[in-house]
């Protein structure tokens, strides 16, 4: 009794913070949303700890595969959910996650396992929701954005509630490594139908969790309609969340108009078999952890899938459903307000992702669709200054596909984006760029991204497609001479900054500065190679010639596009000991340097494979962080390592996850320059923290089992030249030392990567061998 | 030519000096301590104490400082004092001891991927060395008639490793083995008061203690 009082209570506190919150979150200036308070005890405990606390229960196993296989998976378990918990991704002590706790509570009413349970919300944009051995239940942002009530989430959360109790993470392993082995039922099943037995099982197990999730559900009083559209949520999972069509008004000025056949009139049918067969052998099978995200839409059962088809899982469910009578029918339990705003916060961040990833077009439909809500918001008005923004620059680099969604993937409303990027082609997308982002500017003027995105873009545009001026802006009545300007522009592509150009001074005096200083940049190119600004035009005008062939050509045969992609992507694409740095010595020198979250990875390698070493691999962490702070010392010593932090650093796993962000988004870019997603924010931290520059850097230490060839070589060597004997046996059995060293550096001012360095060497990894590297590396990067 | 030799020995010396090479953390100089030791050989020997008696034990000091030029190169100067003993092992009596002493440019090149100076080497070295011959039952040695001393130039070719103990000691156990450019004839009379054993090449095992400097 006294414990349903204090859960009412928590409850009743957490509903309390969550409209406070609602209160203080401001869409129109929103930022991403970070955890609070302190650090909760699963995120402080080591990795080897927690898969110490499983010893008892590795011990308990009845055979020796059993327990082996118990044995490696709480080890790679412990492990695996470090990395997910500690790299900032994981929300803790925030609205979302109370809210989320608060659902499962609702299910779970009086349970005993309750308390092993706990409820995390994932930034991803991924439509999922996983569970571990360990009772954490993982909701992504995605999802969140995607479901329709509470309902819905409230039986997403009993069917992973399913997998933790009839604890299928760890028998899915052990099943695994039986029929890996081939033990018992699997013996001398070929390679193909072990591989169906697996999927089988993992089907079998989603099949447990749906019914037992159901009771579960039916006994609360959600509303067993929100099953069926639960399942629709995963089904449609491919599709924004929303489907508001997309009007030619949000693109068209007076002067820049799109033609006609631009726009659709009919849009392809919801029908997720077709998106299927659309994607039909580029979908990668998914390990049996990522539950719960939709590969299993068609109406029969497919073997390689590791989920029975939704229509099987929802007949199972109706049968089911038939023998329980339901009185009450509810959407929502908790609080109706609160879950519309903990949806509407993951869609603004659901947008923030699909920025970071690329995914520009679904970025822009996303925001597009949340702005229509929300139309006064800075944050959705420069997502979509960033969803254009990107676009424009891979497309005029010659890089569109890497960015681009086929029509083929999208189906109703939000099929004409990428129908209309495909049409307008990397200029056409520049010019609305343009026209969209100088609105936005007029409305904040002092904002200095939008200043940066909106130069960039016009810069790229001129650079890529401008033989003169008047390229881009002409007049009505000279029509008739377009024919003989460039010809491969479109009218309403050099009609596009007409009208801002004739009705805005401002706009006319910064459009002809800009063209100006790429003028003077060409002329400078003659004179000068080395002119930074003049190699970046040198760099994009050699990819454009490519574009300009894409961009009239965007209907070439598929083969021909694909050939042209790889020798885009390849020229974007960062090759380690590249050289990047030309020209940035300034950078590294006297700057402070940040090191973030130092990686270090003991493995070993026998016949062709091979295995981390978990427990040495976190002691190794331990130790390289010291030698970093010994060479850094030696180095530059003006520098931090951010490292995952205690108990009190909440903030620090918050600027973790930013820099992440960051430089995963970097990464993706390769040397394409253009300004991150969270410029802002990362200027800000570097301001915060007066550094200049950010390293992430990996060790790992391999040690390799010399193969039987080797072994028998020695010996015959050693035989044939008996004086030179133990030279040979030394080298035929002693095992192969590797220290692998991958750093890639980024500089904060210039929101770019200056250097991407790999030092792979065949030594053992002792603690002055790997000091003598590392030295060796920040000397280097001192020099570029 | 002089003057252009000189410009350039200069301009190589400053490139060398003032490249950025790691060493071990930024450590470039060290000097170090050798104690080697001859195998002990027979045979080829003065007629003077009777054949196949003696056996001959070479055992010298070497003080060596090295400096990391490049990532795998180490240059030195190193200083050698010894010698070279004969002792009738039958007898159980010392015999007569050639007093060595040499100078010695070398190089270490890594090997592998060892960054200098951490790690395996191999040695090479040019050393002028001078020998005078000590014998206390020998008057003519003993007063040190020309006969019983010499000067010459010999070659080593060595493997080693260093060891770091902490940043900035190490020990380096090594092999190396003596190529005489110019045999080791001291004497030149070929009677039985004096010695008349040459000098073949022999192998010298080597353990050290460096001290990285700065």
């Amino acid at each position: 009794m006294m414990k349903n009082k204090l859960s009412l209570l928590l409850l009743l506190l957490g509903l309390v913070s969550i409209s406070t919150i609602a209160q203080t979150v401001d869409f129109n200036n929103y930022t991403p949303f970070q955890s609070s308070g302190t650090l909760p005890d699963e995120f402080r405990t080591n990795s080897y700890a927690k898969y110490k606390e499983k010893e008892a229960v590795i011990a308990k196993a009845k055979t020796k595969i059993e327990r082996e296989a118990k044995d490696q998976y709480y080890l790679e378990n412990a492990f695996a959910l470090d990395n997910i918990l500690k790299d900032g991704k994981v929300l803790f002590n925030d609205t979302i996650s109370a809210y989320l706790t608060a659902v499962m509570d609702k299910i779970l009413e009086n349970r005993e396992t309750k308390k092993n349970v706990r409820v995390y919300c994932i930034k991803s944009a991924v439509v999922n929701a996983y569970t571990t051995g360990e009772g954490f239940v993982f909701v992504t942002t995605g999802l969140l954005a995607c479901v329709r009530n509470e309902a819905q989430l409230a039986f997403i959360l009993s069917h992973e509630y399913m997998h933790y109790v009839y604890k299928h993470s760890i028998k899915g392993y052990i099943e695994t490594k039986k029929v890996l082995k081939g033990k018992g039922e699997y013996q001398n099943l070929d390679y193909d139908k072990k591989y169906l037995a697996r999927k089988a099982f993992s089907r079998e197990q989603e099949s447990e969790a749906d019914l037992k999730g159901f009771e579960l559900y039916a006994k609360s009083d959600y509303s067993y309609e929100d099953v069926d559209s639960s399942f629709q949520v995963l089904k449609y999972s491919y599709l924004p969340f929303g489907s508001v069509p997309f009007k030619r008004s949000f693109i068209e000025s007076n002067t820049f108009k799109t033609p006609d056949d631009f726009w659709l009139t009919t849009y392809a049918d919801l029908d997720a078999k077709a998106y299927e067969a659309a994607v039909n052998g580029k979908v990668e099978d998914k390990s049996d952890s990522d539950a719960d995200s939709d590969d299993s839409n068609s109406e029969d059962d497919d073997e390689t899938s590791t989920h029975p088809s939704i229509d099987k899982r929802l007949d199972a469910l109706h049968e089911r459903m038939d023998e329980e009578t339901k009185t009450t029918k509810k959407h929502f339990l908790v609080s109706e307000d609160a879950f519309y705003f903990i949806q509407k916060i993951s869609r603004f961040e659901l947008v923030r992702m699909n920025l970071l990833t690329q995914n520009y077009e679904r970025a822009l439909y996303n925001a597009y669709n949340l702005l229509q809500t929300d139309p006064q918001s800075k944050y959705l008005k420069k997502c979509v200054v960033k969803a254009l923004y990107g676009i424009s620059i891979y497309a005029n680099s010659g890089n569109m596909s890497k960015v681009h969604v086929k029509q083929k993937f999208a189906q109703g409303p939000w099929e004409q984006v990428p129908a209309l990027v495909n049409k307008l082609g990397g200029a056409g997308v520049s010019v609305w760029a343009v026209n969209y982002i100088w609105q936005v500017r007029k409305e904040y003027p002092n904002d200095k991204e939008l200043k940066i995105i909106c130069d960039d873009v016009l810069k790229s545009l001129l650079k890529t497609y401008s033989k003169r001026k008047k390229d881009f802006v002409t007049s009505y009545s000279d029509t008739a001479g377009l024919t003989t300007r460039n010809k491969k522009l479109k009218p309403y592509i050099r009609l596009g900054f007409l009208d801002l150009v004739t009705n805005d001074a401002e706009f006319k005096t910064y459009y002809d500065g800009i063209y100006n200083k790429i003028i003077e940049a060409k002329k400078q190119k003659e004179s000068s190679e080395n002119d930074e600004l003049e190699e970046v035009a040198s760099e994009e005008t050699k990819s454009t010639k490519t574009t300009k062939k894409k961009t009239s050509t965007t209907e070439k045969e598929e083969e021909t596009e694909e050939d042209e992609t790889k020798k885009n992507n390849a020229a974007i694409e960062i090759q380690w000991n590249d050289k990047l740095t030309k020209g940035n010595s300034a950078y590294i020198k006297d700057g402070k340097l940040v090191i973030l979250t130092p990686h270090y990875y003991q493995s070993k390698g026998e016949d062709g494979s091979q295995t981390i070493l978990y427990p040495e691999s976190e002691k190794g962490n331990e130790r390289l962080i010291g030698l970093l702070a010994d060479v850094l010392d030696k180095s530059i010593p003006n520098y931090e390592i951010i490292n995952r932090p205690t108990a009190e650093e909440v903030q620090q796993l918050n600027d973790i996850s930013l820099l992440n962000d960051w430089v995963d988004e970097r990464l993706d870019h390769g040397k394409l320059k253009l300004i991150s997603v969270d410029y802002e924010r990362i200027q800000a931290y570097a301001a915060k923290k007066g550094c200049d520059n950010l390293v992430s850097l990996s060790v790992s230490s391999v040690v390799e089992n010399k193969d039987l060839g080797s072994k028998i070589s020695a010996v015959m060597y050693s035989v044939m030249l008996f004086p030179l004997a133990p030279i040979f046996l030394y080298k035929g059995f002693s095992p192969a030392h590797y220290t692998n060293i991958y750093a890639v550096t980024f500089n904060f001012k210039k929101d770019r990567l200056v250097d991407a360095t790999r030092q792979l060497s065949s030594v053992r990894s002792s603690n002055f061998e790997l000091k003598s590297h590392l030295y060796a590396y920040f000397l280097n990067l001192k020099k570029i | 030519m002089r003057k252009l030799l000189f410009i350039t020995l200069l301009l190589s010396s400053f490139c060398i000096t003032n490249s950025q090479v790691p060493g071990y953390l930024g450590k470039r100089l060290s000097v170090s301590a050798t104690e080697l030791l001859g195998s002990p050989t027979w045979g080829q020997y003065s007629p003077r104490y009777g054949p196949e008696s003696i056996i001959n034990i070479h055992h010298f000091t070497r003080i060596a400082s090295d400096y990391a030029v490049g990532n795998k190169t180490v240059l030195g100067l190193s200083c050698c004092f010894g010698s070279m003993g004969f002792f009738d092992y039958i007898n159980d009596y010392p015999l007569a001891k050639l007093n060595a002493t040499a100078i010695e440019v070398h190089t270490k090149l890594f090997l592998g991927d060892h960054i200098a100076p951490l790690g395996k080497f191999i040695s090479l070295g040019l050393a002028y060395q001078r020998m005078k011959e000590t014998d206390p039952l020998n008057y003519s040695v003993n007063y040190g008639f020309k006969e019983y001393s010499s000067s010459f130039f010999t070659f080593h070719l060595g493997f080693g490793a260093n060891f770091f103990i902490n940043d900035f000691l190490y020990f380096t156990p090594s092999i190396e083995t003596n190529l005489h450019l110019n045999g080791l004839e001291p004497v030149t009379l070929d009677d039985y008061i004096a010695s008349r054993w040459q000098v073949s090449s022999y192998a010298l095992f080597g353990i050290g203690v460096g001290v990285l400097v700065f």
